[in-house]
């Protein structure tokens, strides 16, 4: 009887660690900072991506030379894509010297996001007319240059990111 | 005059059914970022299928009977059922790729999501496999299907710099941004893309469906050699389409709508109606030819009666697994995978699996036994053996590549 408890008593210890080594498993460890640099470009590239598709989405609608529903999925379609891997990186644990850069980073990203979700709803309703597609151009292509810059930032001087 | 219109329809066919949702993802994701560097990949692969094909429709041709069914018979069960696994997880990866990729086409125009469609897409697919006659369905999805001819009159109109293309073509360089893994990890998709394995034995059982003897072979020929590369053409023509007017923007293409956003940039509405219909005929025409393999492979490994050439009832085995294959397809769509993940993954298992499929119809396309006067010439053979080494050297490639550029995201 004695030998079964602490037969039961060993699982359950075995299991506890176990599921300790799950949980720390979990936990983000910092990534290095080459690491962290190839993400960052990634995520920004998927970001500039989502960005020229809704240029293109937007110059085209507004010349009439796009179905209004193709022209609503595509823009959908951009924020899905974006979306999924802004969201991707933000759970990812930056190297210690980086927080601040993580931070312009993840701020310019989520801009993104805003923006791109801002060109859908104008496309979806009422739709867009002249002045509305020019503003609309005029931000999109501003942030692209942000994000252009950003990228060389991560890819050449991570350390200097969010540092003025 | 029949027999004229008869190899003008067998070639307008081919045309229109050799791309589908891995040919249009695929190429437009390299020409945007890429531009026509590895355009040369294409045309090795299109060479490919090409000889591949041939063999298998002369095999069809001059036994009467299809691929697998010779492939167990010729090289034993053994090495028959490794092909048959390999072929068949393949083709039912394909087979849900194309299912999604018919969804997110009808998407395009309705704005439901493709999840809500992937069931009227499995039922109607299905339907198509029970009740339509062969040659109307091969015929009219084809005709259909040459409406992505649109790609290449749009090139055409956006006038890109001829010059330019071809030198990136011919120098085979990479832009200075990509990395070496990823350029290798898109040549090893465009060439699975290229060479998947369904087409083959769609091309083989479809002889058979359709009863051709040694007197078809100069049809088949034309079909294969004329057909699939002006639609190799179609497929350059969706990578330059990308490169000119997504390269620029940076796009990394990673949804259908982007695919088709350069027609409009050329045509305007009538060319997105148009680029619509040739999305939905070549991933609606590749999902009842991906179904069909699944449901062939299987019939003729087992030795079931299988075919559309005989009622349903009397090769009811066949006709369960089309209905299974279907099922899986819309259950594992249903889940909310992306489509053209399914995609991306298909064409690169399609290139795990290439030396499977393809050694066994080298060999038995040289079997005197079998093809009499029409086995394998030395010519044949040359170009067979060399392609056999690219196709392991791909096989054996894609899985690392696929890790190491995280699916081609970059190293």
């Amino acid at each position: 009887m004695g030998l079964q408890k602490r037969g039961a008593c060993r699982v359950r210890v075995g299991a506890a660690l176990l599921a300790l080594v799950g949980v720390a498993g979990c936990t983000g460890q910092p990534a290095s900072t080459s690491a962290w640099q190839s993400s960052s470009e990634r995520v920004i590239g998927t970001a500039i991506s989502g960005l020229g598709t809704a240029r293109l989405v937007v110059t085209q609608e507004q010349r009439s030379r796009l179905q209004h529903s193709y022209a609503v999925v595509a823009s959908t379609d951009t924020i899905d894509t974006t979306a999924k891997e802004v969201s991707s990186y933000l759970v990812k644990q930056p190297p210690d010297q980086l927080h601040d850069a993580q931070a312009v980073v993840t701020d310019a990203l989520q801009q993104t996001v805003t923006l791109l979700s801002q060109v859908r709803v104008e496309l979806a309703s009422p739709g867009l007319d002249g002045p509305a597609a020019a503003r609309l151009v005029k931000r999109i292509d501003a942030m692209r240059k942000a994000l252009e810059k950003l990228q060389t930032g991560v890819t050449t001087a991570p350390d200097a990111v969010g540092k003025r | 005059m029949k027999k004229v219109f008869g190899i003008a329809l067998g070639i307008l066919t081919a045309i229109g059914g050799f791309v589908d949702i891995g040919d249009l993802v695929v190429n437009a994701q390299v020409g945007a970022r890429f531009g026509m560097s590895l355009g040369l990949v294409v045309i090795v692969g299109i060479i490919g299928i090409c000889l591949f094909a041939e063999m298998s429709g002369r095999v069809a041709a001059c036994s009467g009977r299809a691929t697998f069914d010779l492939v167990r018979e010729r090289l034993g069960p053994r090495v028959g059922l490794m092909n048959l696994i390999a072929s068949f997880a393949v083709n039912l990866l394909t087979f849900i790729a194309e299912i999604g990729g018919v969804a997110l086409a009808v998407m395009l125009v309705t704005s439901v999501s493709e999840v809500l469609i992937v069931p009227f897409v499995g039922l109607l697919v299905w339907a198509v496999l029970w009740r339509a006659r062969f040659t109307v369905m091969e015929n009219v999805l084809g005709l259909l299907g040459l409406c992505l001819v649109i790609f290449t009159v749009a090139l055409w109109k956006l006038g890109p710099s001829w010059s330019d293309l071809t030198s990136q073509m011919a120098t085979v360089d990479k832009p200075a941004s990509e990395d070496w893994w990823t350029y290798a990890y898109f040549a090893v998709a465009l060439f699975g893309a290229a060479m998947t394995p369904y087409e083959v034995f769609f091309f083989s059982s479809g002889g058979v469906e359709e009863k051709w003897t040694d007197k078809d072979l100069g049809t088949m020929r034309s079909n294969v050699f004329i057909g699939f590369p002006l639609g190799g053409v179609l497929s350059l023509s969706i990578a330059a389409c990308a490169a000119v007017v997504l390269g620029p923007l940076k796009v990394d293409v990673a949804a259908l709508s982007q695919v088709g956003l350069p027609v409009a940039v050329a045509f305007g509405k009538i060319g997105i109606a148009v680029v619509i219909v040739g999305f939905v005929a070549a991933t609606f025409g590749a999902a009842c030819e991906t179904g069909l393999s699944a449901g062939y492979s299987l019939a003729q490994y087992f030795g079931w009666q299988w075919g559309k050439f005989v009622r349903p009832r009397k090769a009811a085995k066949f006709h369960a697994v089309l209905i299974l294959a279907t099922l899986v397809a819309v259950a594992v769509l249903m889940t909310g995978v992306d489509p053209i993940m399914v995609t991306e993954l298909s064409v690169v298992f399609s290139a795990v699996a290439l030396p499977l499929t393809y050694f066994p119809i080298l060999v038995v396309a040289n079997d005197r036994e079998y093809m009499g006067q029409h086995a394998n010439s030395s010519v044949t053979n040359f170009f067979g053996t060399i392609y056999l080494v690219l196709i392991v050297i791909a096989a054996v490639a894609a899985i690392p590549l696929l890790i190491i550029t995280h699916m081609g995201a970059g190293s």
